[in-house]
């Protein structure tokens, strides 16, 4: 008994230290809410170290919330705190992070299910205003070759650098620039001339090389192709979005390699096709 | 030390909330940031973060964590759960239509730079692999399949390397796995 006690709990602490650093499956979470029935374990409590942890690897000065952004979480956080205030609503204490499973589980009487009403409306508004918001800043008229000409209009901290080859065939005639801006988060690669690739048996892949962090992990920029189908009919060229997966809080150096369809997690620089190195300070 | 501001937005006082955001903003922006793949991906994570933070500001005790540190695991979670969601969908770049001056200069001058500190220094009591493998997970936010690539290590060595770290840290962070009493009443 006291054996599978001890299994149980092992596997507890297994599933909510992997919840912690990565997220567990929806498998692995219905899993975990199983075990932690009736269980005298804390389920925050790796949470709570990862947290700390998170702000410990945090380098450098935390960033200010944008003032528009913060005038619009202020103007709806009073609009849902007045609602508990006038007593149509008022927050349950939770134990986990499902809420949805949480509101099927309290429900008890009509003050409860009225509460309960008031939720959904609620989150049906966040949710609708969220999606009008989203509509507004996304711009889907326009092409790459055009969002890339309003980001060097409009971007201040825009930087243009020119592609060099890097040695691969593929990058060989390729000629062009990257063009990023870290306050927007976004930027486009052009080309010329570079080799058409089989989408089939490999596909280009962007690296970003971040100042702030360990050279052997640079971003991954996102896998794009080139051929006839990419070209701009109007400028000639190709402008490729760059999909960043993390934030880039200092770019270095943007590379091109070839690599296996899909693109992969990390890069045995075998085929560097192209790269674009900013300048030294004052270099 | 700053008064704890989180009991009483939990109370509803509508005051709290700027204070709370103050404080907290550039917490849970830098965090978002660091996070999203975009711009507009990291607005619409702190405004479903802060969504998060009133509705459960009434689970905040301060015996148990530090306000900051509350603040950025519910940050965290739901920064996790978006980067699980997208994963399993096709990024897109939306370019910004630009953003108003930061409302400060991001720099908080709070309670928990002694925390952090404090975090800091303990976190280099842990081995180097398992300092490593948490780095890449908690904040470059890679899946423990991604590291594993990124190391040349078996997955479940990844795995383990997280585990035994991630219960390292507890301790030295002195996080209790037991529940308080307290908090399981019903």
């Amino acid at each position: 008994m006291s054996n599978q006690l001890d299994h149980k709990l092992q596997r507890i602490n297994e599933l909510l230290a992997e919840r912690a650093a990565f997220g567990l499956s929806d498998d692995d979470q219905r899993t975990l809410a199983g075990l932690l029935a009736d269980s005298p374990v804390d389920p925050e409590s790796f949470e709570r170290t990862a947290a700390l942890a998170a702000l410990a690897f945090h380098a450098g000065p935390l960033e200010a919330l944008p003032e528009r952004l913060r005038d619009r979480i202020a103007a709806g956080a009073r609009e849902e705190v007045g609602r508990r205030e006038s007593g149509v609503g008022s927050v349950g204490r939770t134990t986990d992070n499902v809420p949805v499973v949480e509101l099927s589980s309290v429900v008890r009487g009509g003050a409860r299910y009225r509460e309960i009403v008031a939720w959904v409306v609620a989150v049906a508004c966040l949710l609708l205003a969220m999606f009008v918001l989203r509509r507004e800043r996304a711009s889907p008229l326009l092409t790459p070759v055009e969002e890339r000409a309003l980001l060097l209009e409009r971007a201040p901290d825009v930087v243009k650098i020119p592609w060099a080859p890097a040695g691969d065939p593929a990058g060989k005639r390729a000629t062009g620039d990257v063009v990023w801006s870290t306050e927007n988060q976004a930027g486009y690669l052009r080309f010329k001339g570079l080799a058409e690739n089989d989408p089939k048996n490999n596909q280009y892949q962007l690296w970003i090389f971040d100042a702030t962090q360990d050279k052997r992990y640079p971003i991954d920029g996102g896998v794009f192709d080139f051929g006839p189908a990419s070209v701009n009919k109007v400028t000639g060229d190709t402008v490729v979005p760059i999909r960043a997966k993390l934030r880039v809080a200092s770019p270095q150096m943007f590379a091109v390699t070839v690599e296996k369809p899909g693109g992969v997690v990390v890069s045995s620089r075998n085929r560097l096709a192209l790269i674009a190195e900013r300048a030294a300070p004052g270099g | 030390m700053a008064d704890c501001i989180l009991p009483k937005v939990a109370l509803g006082q509508t005051d709290a909330i700027d204070e709370c955001l103050s404080r907290y903003g550039g917490l849970v922006w830098s965090l978002a940031r660091r996070r999203s793949p975009t711009l507009s991906d990291a607005e619409d994570a702190v405004q479903e973060i802060f969504v998060d933070l009133w509705r459960s500001a009434n689970r905040f005790d301060e015996a148990v964590a530090s306000e900051a540190t509350f603040v950025a695991m519910i940050a965290r979670r739901r920064l996790v759960d978006r980067g699980r969601k997208q994963q399993r969908t096709i990024p897109t770049t939306p370019i910004s239509s630009g953003l108003d001056q930061a409302a400060s200069d991001g720099r908080s001058p709070m309670c928990f730079d002694e925390d952090i500190d404090r975090a800091r220094r303990q976190m280099e009591l842990l081995r180097p692999d398992e300092r490593t493998v948490l780095e890449l997970a908690i904040d470059r936010g890679l899946s423990n399949s991604q590291i594993a690539e990124y190391l040349k290590m078996p997955l479940g060595t990844v795995k383990t390397h997280a585990r035994r770290g991630m219960t390292r840290l507890r301790e030295l962070f002195g996080q209790s796995p037991r529940q308080k009493v307290a908090e399981r009443a019903p």
